[in-house]
């Protein structure tokens, strides 16, 4: 097992997000590729797409758009027997880019680069230490990949299922906790904190990658763009914790976007 | 169509149950034991989930489960072990970890008798200034002292010292010296007339009321007083609730230490965001023209050496002695329901019993004095030979110091 002899939960390490974050742009580059390499293979080959206000009866075979709205986050761990620390989720923000390729009226391929909020609360039940509690904002860049299938016609029903890589960009956390003057004086006023969070390398896995599926309607406002609602679920397969110990509950984010986009048909 | 939909929802089922199996965790807080690896196994958890410090730690946990399982699992197939091989055996577990309030007590199956293990034994005494405490040997002197007038002392269940010194252009210097922070107690036990309120006589000389109401119509506050020496030598610490009116009453002003954080989970480094830990001045304090020198030696533990530390971070204060024992981070008896940290066990209910912290406290620049003690302003190093002739050395230099200034 690999240990920092001193180790901070402050400590950054500088080298290993940096590499990380370089494999997280190639994995960006190669899902869009992939997306759009697809596209490039069949450019020339116009499909009629039969669902819209604005029927096109030779609409190109790709489109780009964005999208924004809600997160809200799952944070799942098993306490074991810390049972009065108790995790709720809380909400978040979404947005990003979206580019699709259209393979037939009823199957296409998609690539999203999101940025998703997977926010969280740690309250206490104790009665000594109830009024501790810990909001954490996490922030994350994920790129998922889906393969989406479409019905209907006026109003079109999407169905997509794949998988995402992502990466934790950087956090937040807010709170009250139990510090040496409380015990003292009882002034809670000295257990608040308000911080950025600083990443500990022997701990935390920024790296994050699951499945991604759910569903959306969308249908055309005007010719070659489409107005989207989109529900969406990030399930994490990564522990957002390193094995660091072996005597560790793995911890995963479960995260459902309700996210509203525009789409351009080229 | 339905086939490729059944593949793809047989898909999304099949990676879903990608997520790792999570772990049955027992609370080591309260276990029967039943074998000497069944003991050992519960205190190593207890310790692998809820020590406060495995981010500075340098030992490695897990080899330490890994070399000695096999000799607790032996103590079992051979019948039992002797009590010298369950320390011997204890002691190579928690040796090395920095957690200088840390001691482990357990109940040998075979014998009965209680075996102990403490980090610390095997650093402190490693020192080249280490000695023993002469707290009974020192203060015996104090009466015989030049100049000193208004000697009283308290009794066995709270030895305490108070005595004024000549200071200079006539004014004095008032001493005080007590074994522990229990003052809280001592007063409840005056109240409840379990003992006599003379027991606390120094106390009420040096603070007045008690040691509850701070310096008021006390020696310390007496502008006959230019300066008070608060004695924490062979002081093992206490309660942190009398440390506040004790310490903080000999300053004006807001003292900040640094910061403290608490485990927030059971992963080994699931930690709290740091906290202040700073305390403000308390009523009726002395003023900031009175020099504060605190004695303290590598004896002094816990509430002592932040005594001494706090003494350093006063304007008007200075810390002369031996760097303390290095047990700086407080701790919560009784608090592991609360923190899923520190103390754990029960050695009559369940034959195991651990002793260590909850918090994690550095300085204002975030570095730990745990396991090292507080380095004094002046070094003066215990000297037994002049002792042995009468003389208390480390106190004849707090005394030169203040009626010097060097």
């Amino acid at each position: 097992m690999v240990r920092s002899p001193f180790l901070f939960t402050g400590t950054v390490n500088k080298k290993n997000p940096c590499i990380m974050l370089k494999r997280f742009i190639l994995l960006g580059l190669f899902a869009f590729s992939f997306a759009f390499g697809a596209n490039a293979q069949s450019a020339d080959n116009d499909h009629t797409f039969p669902g819209s206000l604005f029927p096109r009866h030779a609409v190109k075979n790709w489109s780009v758009g964005l999208f924004a709205g809600q997160a809200s986050n799952n944070h799942i761990v098993n306490v074991a027997y810390a049972i009065d620390m108790k995790y709720s989720g809380l909400d978040g923000f979404t947005a990003g880019l979206t580019a699709s390729r259209h393979f037939s009226g009823w199957f296409s391929l998609r690539a999203d680069m999101a940025f998703v909020q997977k926010n969280y609360r740690l309250d206490r039940d104790g009665n000594f230490v109830s009024f501790m509690y810990t909001e954490m904002t996490n922030n994350y860049v994920s790129l998922p990949v889906t393969a989406v299938i479409s019905m209907g016609r006026s109003f079109r029903l999407n169905g997509f299922f794949g998988g995402y890589v992502g990466y934790w960009l950087s956090g937040h956390r807010e709170g009250k906790s139990l510090s040496v003057p409380y015990l003292i004086v009882g002034n809670e006023d000295d257990c608040y904190y308000d911080e950025a969070y600083e990443f500990s390398s022997e701990r935390d896995n920024r790296f994050d990658a699951g499945l991604t599926y759910g569903f959306a309607v969308r249908c055309s406002i005007v010719q070659k763009i489409d107005l989207s609602a989109e529900m969406r679920w990030y399930y994490g397969l990564t522990d957002v914790q390193k094995k660091y110990m072996e005597n560790l509950n793995p911890r995963y984010n479960t995260t459902r976007t309700l996210q509203f986009g525009l789409s351009y048909w080229l | 169509m339905y086939k490729r939909i059944i593949i793809v929802l047989a898909a999304v089922l099949a990676l879903s149950s990608c997520r790792k199996d999570e772990l049955d965790i027992v609370n080591p807080d309260f276990r029967y034991c039943y074998s000497y690896e069944s003991q050992f196994e519960t205190i190593w958890q207890g310790i692998d989930n809820g020590y406060v410090f495995w981010a500075r730690e340098k030992v490695d946990w897990d080899s330490v489960h890994e070399a000695m399982l096999p000799v607790f699992r032996g103590f079992d197939a051979k019948g039992g072990a002797t009590d010298a091989e369950l320390t011997e055996a204890y002691g190579k577990m928690v040796e090395g970890l920095i957690d200088h309030h840390m001691y482990i007590q357990v109940k040998n199956i075979k014998t009965g008798n209680a075996v102990y293990a403490d980090p610390a034994w095997s650093e402190v005494p490693s020192r080249d200034y280490y000695h023993p405490n002469y707290f009974n040997a020192q203060v015996a002197l104090l009466p015989s002292m030049t100049g000193v007038t208004q000697y009283t002392e308290g009794v066995d269940a709270f030895p305490c010292y108070f005595a004024l010194f000549p200071g200079t252009n006539g004014k004095k210097i008032a001493y005080f010296r007590f074994r522990s922070f229990s003052l809280s107690d001592l007063n409840y036990m005056v109240q409840t007339m379990q003992i006599s309120p003379t027991a606390l006589a120094p106390v009420v000389a040096f603070y007045g009321g008690y040691g509850m109401n701070g310096v008021e119509g006390a020696w310390a506050g007496s502008p006959q007083v230019e300066a008070v020496i608060i004695d924490v030598r062979g002081n093992n610490g206490g309660n942190l609730g009398d440390f506040y009116p004790m310490i903080c009453s000999l300053t004006p002003y807001r003292t900040d230490y640094g910061y403290s954080r608490v485990k927030e989970g059971l992963g080994r480094l699931d930690y709290s965001a740091w906290v202040p830990f700073s305390l403000n001045s308390y009523p009726n304090h002395i003023g900031a023209d009175k020099k504060v020198v605190v004695l303290a030696d590598c004896n002094s533990a816990s509430c002592a050496e932040l005594t001494a530390r706090f003494a350093q971070l006063f304007p008007h204060g200075t810390f002369i002695g031996e760097r303390t024992y290095g047990a700086t981070c407080p701790l919560l008896p009784g608090g592991h329901d609360l923190l899923y940290s520190g103390v754990f066990g029960d050695y009559n209910r369940y034959g195991y019993y651990c002793y260590t912290s909850n918090f994690d406290v550095v300085t204002s620049d975030y570095q730990s004095l745990e396991g090292i003690g507080v380095t004094p302003d002046i070094e003066c190093l215990f000297d037994l030979s002049a002792l042995q002739s009468g003389h208390d050395n480390q106190l004849e230099r707090a005394l030169q110091f203040i009626r010097t200034g060097k």
